[in-house]
């Protein structure tokens, strides 16, 4: 009997252990499971089940079974349509569904990163090439705007890069203030230095207390850039991600003619006290706080459809209060730039599992055409809105009913994973701020810098930020005087090159010569 | 009643080395509170001000502008309620769930007689140095069925071995004469644990309770990665959702597009009050829980 109970007692003891060890981590792998498709079910008019994961629009609201926006995508496809929208456009939950083999028809990742890359190279995502003829706002959509993106004219899916050729941030300043001490809005590095240093010096509120500074930007880190990177535009920065030397081979853009002069006027800013000395604490939120409370005068900041929240914030503590944007300031040559062109966004592959790729394809065709846009932005005519000549009327009360934003905003659909409104100049006529908006982001463009290389390479994927992470640490070095400039960019040079740089600089060699050849 | 005065005589004379001591010690003390009671203070009060009254000071020690706005937001919302019930259901079952075994795990890898148990918790250990990681848990998941029910944030997690360790090394140092006295009186392997061990490990079992249940209802990573239907969310994923979702919100007249840091806040106090109230009622447990057991390997 003794002997009973102590078997039971080690297989029970044996189940929970071993149960602990599975749940924290066992030695199953992904299976595969990939079946090939790609044969169209003709002949059968059984709607065609299509599983799409994305991490669409977090912002969007939820949908609904019933949603008489996917009832017609179905209906006009021939399609089944089951959509999962991961919370908070979370890719990691896309990266470790496809790793797991939990393969949806449709997915779509993070463009540029080793997890789509990885897609790509292990068969996990079929060619999309072989469906362009069918497709031809897919093929379009590819071939014009992201030719570059496939490999050896293969194409695995459809980028969409974010800011690719829009952009919405300007340096916003505080109007009273520059009346206050005569100035106007800076267009030149000369003119920005005297108002800021008016700013800090001049009393511009008015209070009688030296308690304003000039400006202040988020702290540099290798996704935000340094908050001064206007100042290396202004004096020539060409290109957002590398730069050229005279022999027209690639170098880091830090290795330019204008840096050290760049930096020189940038450590001056900041020794002369015009730059708030938290700005190395500040992240977006506290930044945009600072400008909303009067203790600094000029900011780079998010415009666009933000422009009437930045505006109202301002007035929450100062209702007299103005607020000015204008295009960055030139340097001597007349160079100018604020905004970086995109490199990294989505990507929506149809997986090597589909059973019907055929079908896949065409629904990626529909969410990219004219005729996807229109359902997923205005909605059924009739129910959702009505149209007078050019003049749209939205019934609220319907769009409600299924997953559109609020006043004239579009489907859950809509954004996320083909377009965000930046890119698509959108902005439906119920803003009221509609036309300033769109005026933001028409300067802020202008001030956009191109890429060099429009393609990240592998070794840029895997390496990128970590090389990023070394400029950052020598240019809050520089900025706050730990090393001299000129000894800082030979000594970052140096070392950028000596950790993965170099060998990265090569590949992207090649991928800008490849991409001249193609262009 | 008889007052017994103090001769001041009879009291030990403490040097000045040791009073100085004291007092650099309580200052100390106090500083250290004040750090972690201040954070506390700034979110409630800032989660109580208006943004105009949050914007126009630096330290937030009282709102000047009262607003409940952030609150009444959330309240309005009817998925606040059903993701309550969600994280309540996640956190009561789950922890009970993660007790039952963890106890029972722990218990027969404290019996010394029992063949292998070095093994059982050598391969128990194992897995906290090397874990599976985030793809085999998944696949579990996935392959138990338990996708997009409320089932995979509680099951995978039911056991954390660092806690069935300190159970186990509790129900180690527990005198064996306990144990025998109970089984000449004829009580069985499984009364013994049930009306023996169980009643004198409570500050121990109240202690791990805790741990468990302040996990599961944090737990939104989880949640990200299994559940997919909106009327599934935890209270933490539902409030961070709601939070990204008003400050991408389209709309640029929406007014809660202006309320900013005071609903963040807010919504940082619904998440953590409820957690934290559980605290007091266990205090007094969970010193002496936390050090039982944690002595002797």
């Amino acid at each position: 009997m003794k002997g009973t109970k102590k078997i039971i007692a080690l297989l029970l003891a044996a189940a929970t252990a071993f149960s602990a060890a599975a749940c924290s981590g066992g030695g199953q792998t992904a299976s595969g499971g990939a079946a090939s498709g790609g044969a169209s079910q003709e002949g059968n008019s059984d709607p065609v089940p299509i599983k799409w994961l994305t991490t669409g629009d977090a912002a969007a609201e939820p949908i609904e079974s019933g949603d008489r926006i996917i009832t017609e995508i179905n209906s006009r496809l021939g399609i089944n349509l089951e959509v999962q929208i991961v919370p908070e456009g979370n890719v990691e939950k896309v990266n470790v569904a496809m790793a797991s083999g939990d393969y949806p028809d449709v997915v779509t990742g993070a463009y540029g990163t080793s997890a789509t890359q990885g897609w790509i190279d292990n068969g996990m995502v079929v060619e999309l090439n072989q469906f362009f003829d069918a497709n031809p706002d897919m093929k379009a959509w590819i071939e014009n705007d992201y030719p570059w993106s496939g490999t050896d004219g293969k194409y695995y899916g459809v980028p969409f890069i974010v800011q690719y050729n829009s952009a919405n941030n300007l340096i916003i300043m505080r109007q009273d203030w520059l009346d206050n001490v005569g100035l106007s809005y800076p267009k030149t590095l000369d003119e920005m230095r005297a108002v800021l240093e008016a700013f800090t010096n001049e009393d511009p509120d008015g209070n009688g207390q030296n308690d304003t500074v000039g400006y202040t930007a988020e702290k540099p880190s290798n996704t935000g850039g340094t908050g001064f990177d206007w100042v290396f535009f202004a004096y020539g920065r060409e290109y957002s991600d590398y730069a050229l030397d005279e022999n027209g081979n690639v170098i880091p853009w830090f290795e330019y003619d204008g840096f050290v002069p760049a930096m020189t006027y940038i450590k001056d800013l900041w020794d002369s006290g015009l730059v708030d000395k938290e700005l190395m604490l500040n992240d977006a939120t506290k930044k945009e706080e600072k400008f909303y409370q009067g203790r600094v005068g000029a900011i780079p900041a998010v415009l666009y459809r933000h422009v009437s929240r930045q505006e109202n914030s301002l007035h929450e503590l100062f209702p007299d209060a103005s607020m000015v944007y204008d295009l960055p300031p030139t340097g001597e040559d007349g160079s100018f730039g604020l905004n970086k062109q995109g490199k990294n966004g989505m990507f929506t592959c149809i997986t090597a599992a589909c059973q019907n790729q055929a079908k896949a394809a065409e629904f990626i065709n529909f969410m990219v055409s004219d005729e996807g846009n229109e359902l997923l932005r205005l909605g059924l005519e009739g129910i959702h809105y009505t149209k007078d000549g050019d003049t749209i009327t939205y019934n609220e009360e319907e769009r409600a009913k299924d997953a559109f934003s609020p006043d004239g905003w579009a489907h859950a659909l809509a954004w996320g994973s083909f377009y965000w409104p930046l890119e698509s100049g959108y902005m439906p006529d119920t803003e009221p701020n509609k036309e300033r908006a769109l005026e933001t982001v028409e300067m802020a463009t202008e001030a956009q810098v191109p890429n060099l290389v429009k393609q990240k390479t592998p070794l840029e994927i895997e390496n990128g930020s970590s090389l990023e992470d070394i400029f950052i640490q020598y240019f809050s070095d520089m900025l706050q005087g730990k090393i001299e400039i000129e000894a800082g960019a030979k000594e970052l040079s140096e070392k950028w090159r000596s950790q993965g740089g170099e060998e990265m600089l090569k590949e992207v060699q090649a991928a800008y010569e490849a991409q001249g050849a193609a262009e | 009643m008889t007052k017994v005065k103090r001769d001041p005589r009879n009291r030990i004379r403490r040097s000045f080395g040791s009073r100085l001591f004291d007092g650099i010690n309580i200052i100390l003390l106090v500083l250290l509170a004040i750090t972690c009671i201040y954070p506390f203070w700034d979110t409630l009060v800032v989660s109580f001000s208006s943004l105009k009254s949050y914007l126009s000071t630096s330290v937030h020690l009282w709102p000047s502008e009262w607003s409940f706005e952030g609150y009444q937001f959330m309240i309005s919302n009817a998925d606040l309620w059903t993701s309550y019930a969600n994280s309540i259901f996640i956190t009561v079952v789950g922890t009970v769930i993660n007790l039952i075994v963890t106890v029972m795990a722990a218990y027969v890898l404290s019996k010394k007689d029992l063949k292998g148990h070095r093994v059982l918790t050598f391969l128990a250990v194992f897995t906290m140095m090397f874990s599976g990681g985030i793809i085999p848990t998944y696949i579990v998941v996935k392959d138990l069925h338990l996708m997009n029910t409320l089932w995979s944030m509680i099951l995978p997690t039911a056991i954390t071995t660092s806690y069935l360790i300190i159970m186990r090394n509790f129900f180690f140092d527990l005198p064996h004469e306990l144990e025998e006295s109970a089984m000449l009186d004829g009580c069985t392997e499984v009364g013994v644990l049930f009306r023996i061990i169980l009643p004198i490990s409570r500050p121990s079992m109240i202690t791990i309770a805790l741990f468990y249940a302040v996990d599961h209802w944090n737990d939104f990573f989880s949640a990200i990665l299994y559940i997919m239907d909106n009327s599934k969310w935890p209270l933490q994923l539902f409030l961070r959702s709601m939070l990204f979702e008003t400050e991408a919100s389209y709309s640029s007249s929406a007014s809660l597009f202006l309320l900013g840091q005071p609903m963040k806040m807010a919504a940082i106090m619904m998440a953590i009050i409820p957690i934290m109230l559980m605290f007091p009622f266990f205090q007094k447990y969970f010193a002496k829980g936390i050090l039982m057991g944690a002595v002797k390997g």
